[in-house]
């Protein structure tokens, strides 16, 4: 398998969306939703996103509250964090003042768990930080956090893309093997990595592992779908 | 710059302190006297130090070379500085968000990872790798070397010490490599 990152139309779409948000109008918000299932690659493209524009990225854990929420900005922005709220967020601000970045927020989901009002606080925080640093932030979910997200009205109004990770069709999935494979693949084979990996990268992945591997074993050039029964 | 410079300024910060002596200096880092005093002279010019006093120990004189030297002084000092002379010896970045950097962003990131990971997601924005495999190979061993990382698996490496956001400095690893293997 080649060690190359491939472009797929929902990275396009992300990487679209990212510059959307980049701007440097003040008053215009910069908020972005990323919502898709699992496995299609959105935690990826942020992480390659992130890595080449400097951004500061944060996994939220289940049960995060907003004290434990702030505590890791101000560890992820290379400072050790204070003890009271007032100073994180003091502290928060004024790093992201002089040296603004893109927030990026993974598993956004786990602040909607059981409605729990702590939880809520949280989310509300990170979009005062928006308002304050005015900052580009991108949250990431699970499919159907943009529903969630709705009955916020506060965030839902600052929220101006949302990217939906789509699942892989036979094109997509025809030229992310062509551009990532060594070998050759005929449409059968294709079609079936759609339907057995239900269009979504990792499987899709370990699939084109696999068919390689039985290819390097029995030195063939084409898989066919006769090879991989 | 002068011999023991980096071991002086470290044994200045290690125990925080505002004022000490030529001697005491001396005494804990087992440098030479002369060595030491050029040090803090050095530094005394560029403002990180301030002279205070000096006290003439007994009555000797320096033995080398003549055996007829000033008689041996102690001076003391404070620390004028403390941030800027903590700033002298941290190792200076090369730049901002440079191949290490991005390289570091992953494997905080991810935690596990192959080095396959690290080449594929430090891509530029078209897709096509930026590194070498050898710099990657290079920079986890060097990570390894320094217990930051482990081996868990079959090309698979774990974050075992996170030290923040700001990448490790792992240049000296290869200079105490490379001093361990001369002594051997």
């Amino acid at each position: 398998m080649k060690e190359k990152f491939v472009i797929t139309k929902n990275v396009k779409k992300f990487q679209m969306a990212m510059q959307h948000i980049n701007h440097k109008t003040i008053g215009i918000e910069r908020i972005a939703l990323v919502e898709g299932l699992v496995g299609l690659g959105k935690t990826e493209a942020a992480l390659h996103y992130g890595a080449h524009n400097g951004a500061m990225m944060l996994s939220i854990w289940p049960r995060m509250t907003q004290h434990w929420l702030l505590s890791d900005i101000v560890r992820e922005l290379g400072f050790k964090p204070p003890w009271r709220t007032g100073t994180l967020i003091e502290k928060i601000q004024e790093e992201l003042m002089q040296r603004p970045r893109t927030l990026i927020f993974d598993e956004i989901d786990h602040f909607f768990r059981d409605r729990d009002p702590k939880r809520m606080d949280a989310l509300e925080t990170l979009r005062k930080i928006h308002d304050l640093c005015h900052c580009p932030m991108i949250f990431i979910g699970e499919n159907g956090i943009a529903n969630k997200v709705k009955d916020l009205s506060r965030i839902n109004d600052r929220i101006v893309e949302t990217v939906y990770f789509e699942k892989l069709e036979f094109d997509d999935v025809k030229s992310f093997v062509g551009e990532i494979s060594d070998y050759k693949f005929e449409a059968d084979v294709i079609d079936k990595f759609v339907k057995d990996g239900n269009g979504r990268i990792r499987p899709i992945m370990n699939l084109i592992n696999a068919a390689e591997n039985y290819a390097q074993a029995h030195q063939l050039k084409t898989v066919t779908a006769k090879d991989l029964k | 710059m002068t011999r023991g410079f980096k071991k002086i300024i470290t044994e200045l910060l290690k125990q925080e302190r505002k004022f000490f002596t030529l001697n005491q200096i001396v005494k804990d880092t087992g440098l030479k006297r002369e060595d030491v005093r050029d040090v803090l002279i050095e530094l005394c010019i560029d403002d990180y130090l301030k002279r205070i006093r000096k006290t003439i120990v007994g009555k000797g004189f320096e033995p080398f070379p003549t055996g007829k030297g000033p008689a041996l002084q102690n001076v003391t000092y404070r620390v004028r500085k403390p941030k800027a002379l903590a700033e002298k010896i941290i190792p200076k970045y090369r730049g901002e968000n440079n191949a290490a950097d991005r390289m570091w962003f992953i494997i905080r990131k991810k935690g596990k990872f192959t080095r396959r990971d690290l080449r594929v997601l430090t891509c530029d924005m078209k897709g096509q790798p930026t590194m070498s495999k050898e710099t990657v190979r290079w920079y986890t061993k060097m990570l390894h070397r320094a217990g930051i990382i482990c081996v868990s698996g079959r090309g698979e490496w774990t974050l075992i010490k996170d030290v923040g956001p700001r990448r490790p400095y792992i240049g000296d690893q290869v200079k105490r490599q490379k001093a361990e293997s001369r002594r051997q």
